[in-house]
């Protein structure tokens, strides 16, 4: 037999491979088994632990799905809204191309009897809102990765009890700050009715601080929420979060986009498409499509009922509004959820209250397919990711 | 299987309008669904058949009135998609309030006169948190409140400007 050279064989000592190479693998593998590989031994989980470890963790799934725009196996969770403290709640995760169903998981923690609301959904980690009547002013706000399975409970908001509190509206938004590395939950709350027009007082949260600061809007007119995007997450575009709001001006009243940039923490309006503006609005959601601000009506022109849609093809630029379609309906819905690869989910009510309905709509084709679920629910983007595995106060399950 | 039958009449389709004709004649062409919310037009169109045709006279709404409640029967029942007065009635009342921002105070008193001269549930759960929280009534005051002696005193105080004091 002739001597021929064998190629190296790398196993049986692990120890042979440098350390910066396996950590290189691991970051590019899924979540779940990370935390299993946690056990393999003190150095891998130190590592696995690191900030600077997840963030290229999540990285490399963001470049996977980078590959071929949206075309992947991008996931979608969403979860009922009416909640009973006897029972625990449970989501749904689902394809987001098809919303067909993956698994169901059941939230690790109690909710009180009322609403509860998917705040928003950032590099796999969720932030939920226990809403309940809000006949009382607690709102508990949770972060949860179901992937890792922690969650940690938000600190109570640092405004304390005004008398006001019975009046309120909060509305919430969550954020990823990647200069950071960090998440934010941006916590808004509004006193419809109360004469002369209060502004909105504004709070964040940062994780990495584990606590809230009250900040100013400093801009010149007063800004209410207007009918928050309930149920819909505040779209994150460009960095900023955003939300509906009047504006009162020298007692000149008008409706406008309100952006609140997640690095600068400065606020900035925006304008509606100028095409909205005649409409009657029922419902008026913001959302984010493939990355792009969109702008989404339910209302009605001339007695007939339809639903439009508009995207802000250029960031900040007013005149880049651009209508994508009309389409008519036969009697009054809601917009309860949209998806970032454009699907849009519509409740609609049989005029006898007999039937409700939920249509899934895909806003590029217009094409339509009822959707299975018992009763209305949020939805959100999913991923699985290592967020918050290094934070601090969280619970473990 | 007992289902509940159909209230409505089940033979008209979904885009099916009725036309509603104010006090002053004016023409309103309204989707069934929502003129089905009005009790008195209900009970109109469950007597009566082939009334595509005739218009329905409301006596004692103007049309501006009969406008207005139309657009907030609509805002009204878009909202119970979304918060169901059923379950979350605190969170209703506050956006409900906030929609009806705009209107004044005669304007609202007007609109919840109708609502219940109409008998349309969804209107009066929609505007009497803007009643009770304009004119400092309790929760314990109902719609009939509105029509009191009391209640008239309040909306005339309001209606006159305080005296022009101190101040700019």
């Amino acid at each position: 037999m002739s001597q021929t050279r064998e190629p190296p064989i790398l196993r049986r000592r692990k120890n042979d491979l440098p350390h910066d190479i396996v950590l290189n693998i691991l970051t590019r593998l899924p979540a779940k088994s990370l935390i299993r590989f946690r056990c393999v031994s003190k150095t891998w989980d130190s590592s696995i632990t690191t900030s600077y470890f997840i963030s290229t963790h999540l990285n490399n799934l963001a470049h996977n799905h980078d590959n071929g725009d949206g075309d992947g196996d991008g996931y979608i969770i969403y979860m009922p809204w009416d909640t009973n403290s006897s029972n625990r709640a449970v989501c749904t995760v689902a394809f987001d191309r098809t919303f067909d169903r993956i698994a169901e998981v059941e939230i690790p923690f109690d909710f009180t009897t009322g609403r509860a609301q998917i705040v928003g959904s950032c590099n796999g980690l969720l932030c939920l809102a226990d809403i309940g009547k809000l006949t009382t002013s607690k709102i508990f706000i949770y972060l949860w990765n179901p992937s890792i399975k922690k969650f940690k409970r938000l600190p109570d908001s640092c405004l304390g009890q005004l008398g006001l509190v019975q009046l309120s509206c909060v509305t919430l938004g969550f954020a990823y700050h990647p200069e950071n590395n960090d998440y934010k939950v941006v916590r808004i709350s509004s006193y419809p009715g109360m004469k002369p027009h209060l502004t909105d007082q504004v709070e964040v949260y940062t994780l990495s601080s584990d606590s809230w600061r009250k900040i100013g809007m400093s801009l010149r007119a007063n800004v209410m929420v207007y009918v928050n995007n309930f149920p819909s997450p505040m779209p994150v575009v460009s960095g900023a979060l955003h939300w509906m709001a009047r504006v009162v001006e020298d007692e000149c009243k008008s409706d406008m986009i309100v952006s609140f940039d997640v690095n600068s923490e400065k606020f900035r309006l925006l304008g509606m498409p100028d095409g909205s503006k005649s409409i009657v609005r029922f419902q008026t959601c913001l959302a984010s499509l493939k990355g792009k601000l969109a702008f989404l009506t339910f209302g009605q022109s001339e007695r007939d009922y339809h639903y439009s849609m508009w995207v802000m093809r250029e960031y900040g630029v007013l005149e880049s509004w651009n209508q994508l379609f009309v389409v008519p309906l036969e009697r009054i819905s809601a917009c309860i959820g949209f998806t970032m690869c454009g699907w849009l989910l519509i409740h609609s009510v049989e005029s006898n209250y007999q039937a409700v309905k939920f249509v899934l709509v895909d806003t590029e084709t217009l094409h339509e397919k009822d959707f299975d679920i018992q009763q209305p629910s949020c939805v959100a983007t999913f991923m699985e990711s290592l967020a918050l595995l290094d934070g601090a106060n969280t619970v473990s399950y | 299987m007992a289902n509940q039958d159909a209230i409505l009449n089940t033979t008209a389709t979904s885009t099916m309008k009725i036309t509603l004709k104010s006090a002053d004649d004016k023409l309103f062409m309204v989707k069934e669904a929502i003129v089905m919310e009005f009790g008195v037009v209900k009970f109109f169109l469950e007597n009566s058949t082939n009334l595509e045709s005739t218009a329905i006279p409301l006596l004692n709404v103007s049309g501006s009135v009969l406008g207005r409640v139309i657009h907030y029967c609509e805002k009204s029942l878009s909202l119970h998609l979304i918060l169901p007065p059923s379950t979350l009635l605190h969170l209703f009342e506050r956006v409900a309030e906030l929609i009806l921002d705009d209107e004044d105070d005669e304007s609202i008193v007007e609109l919840v006169k109708a609502a219940d001269y109409l008998d349309i549930k969804v209107l009066l759960a929609f505007v009497m948190p803007s009643i009770r929280k304009r004119f400092g009534l309790g929760d314990d005051k109902a719609v009939d409140f509105v029509y009191s002696a009391e209640a008239e005193e309040i909306f005339r105080r309001r209606a006159t400007p305080a005296s022009v004091g101190a101040g700019t």
